[in-house]
């Protein structure tokens, strides 16, 4: 069981830059250790809060660690709360005060990966099958959630340039499927496809390229 | 990029991209100085789109007024920096309530129970602290009405 704060002398320096690190609403709490001592005996605490409620409340995973990070994600899946976290460090006997992290905002605080997505071609037209981009799931065995059903203005912004002429369209999707065509046969296509969410929450771009196929007429000649 | 809102009859353009913009740069600053983490004035059950659609305009208009008149004349300390960005956004808000004015005039806003009572509890929550912690609260909420607006 954790070390009774309220029995230890709190003397210890304290935890530094304890800070959210989401990604896709996988939500890890991490720290720094405390300044000038051995990291190897120090063993650390962590309690998180509902902004707006007065309960400080112990995860089971962060109690007695050694790692300076642990996954909050169970405890701040409620995407409409807003969290604190704070950690404490236990060294034979002896103990710090807490270190709070800034608020944390689930939804506008997360960071989104780029998007995993499939392309295909025919003579003059490629396809683009953007993979639904998944969250961190309560209980990930069989239930994934999509990031689409927690964000509803989540539209994929899809571009495709024809690497021979260099001209390229912008696409923007609801849909996670894109059919492009009237394009040129034994032509290469790069394609990039971006989650776009809002003004300030998008992911990076994610890249391949295809050939459409040889002109069927060219192929017979 | 500009979003369109429609409350009932009302259609109002917000530039969401520059309040998101201007409130994360001075988010950090602004919540750590809420020392108050067991309180929340904007309460998820309170947000704009759990209210009756025929309620929404009028108590976006009451929170409209809420921030430009008990909030953001409030917040005028810290650097330079934080200052321009508060303008900014209570530039943003003035916009946005003329724009609601002028619906208000021209069709009806109406205020019903439940926008009336929902602006109440929020009007009292905040008159339970000392009005410049009460203020920094509000200020440092702002993500949260956002995050409703933009839901709207």
């Amino acid at each position: 069981a954790e070390p009774v704060a309220s029995a230890l002398r709190c003397t210890l320096p304290s935890p530094r830059n304890v800070h959210f690190v989401s990604r896709n609403l996988k939500n890890v709490l991490h720290w720094l250790p405390p300044e000038g001592i051995p990291e190897d005996k120090l063993i650390y605490s962590v309690k998180y809060l509902v902004y707006g409620t007065a309960r400080w409340i112990n995860d089971a995973e962060c109690r007695n660690i050694s790692q300076t990070w642990c996954d909050l994600s169970h405890g701040t899946s409620d995407h409409k709360e807003l969290y604190h976290a704070r950690v404490k460090a236990f060294l034979n006997g002896s103990c710090s005060s807490w270190t709070e992290s800034p608020r944390f905002n689930p939804l506008t605080d997360t960071k989104i990966d780029p998007p995993a997505f499939a392309l295909s071609s025919a003579e003059k037209s490629i396809s683009v099958i953007v993979a639904a981009p998944k969250t961190w799931s309560r209980n990930s065995r069989n239930e994934p959630n999509y990031l689409h059903e927690i964000y509803p203005t989540l539209q994929y912004n899809v571009s495709v340039f024809n690497t021979k002429k260099k001209t390229q369209w912008m696409f923007c999707i609801k849909s996670n499927r894109l059919d492009v065509f009237h394009l040129e046969s034994n032509t290469v296509y790069c394609v990039t496809v971006q989650v776009y969410i809002m003004p300030l929450l998008f992911s990076g771009l994610s890249k391949d390229c295809i050939a459409t196929l040889r002109d069927s007429a060219f192929k017979e000649a | 990029s500009l979003k369109q809102l429609h409350f009932g009859h009302c259609m109002v353009s917000v530039d969401m991209y520059e309040m998101r913009k201007g409130f994360g740069d001075i988010k950090e600053m602004t919540q750590s100085q809420d020392q108050h983490t067991s309180i929340r004035l904007l309460h998820g059950s309170h947000s704009l789109q759990n209210t009756k659609s025929e309620d929404r305009c009028c108590f976006f208009h009451y929170l409209l007024k809420f921030y430009l008149v008990n909030v953001f004349n409030q917040c005028t300390e810290g650097n330079n920096f934080h200052q321009r960005r508060v303008s900014r956004i209570a530039n943003n808000f003035l916009s946005i309530k003329k724009e609601l004015t002028l619906c208000d005039t021209v069709t009806t806003c109406s205020c019903g129970k439940e926008a009336n009572q929902r602006y109440e509890q929020i009007l009292n929550q905040f008159q339970r602290m000392d009005s410049h912690s009460a203020a920094v609260k509000a200020l440092g909420e702002l993500d949260i009405l956002l995050d409703w607006i933009d839901k709207t």
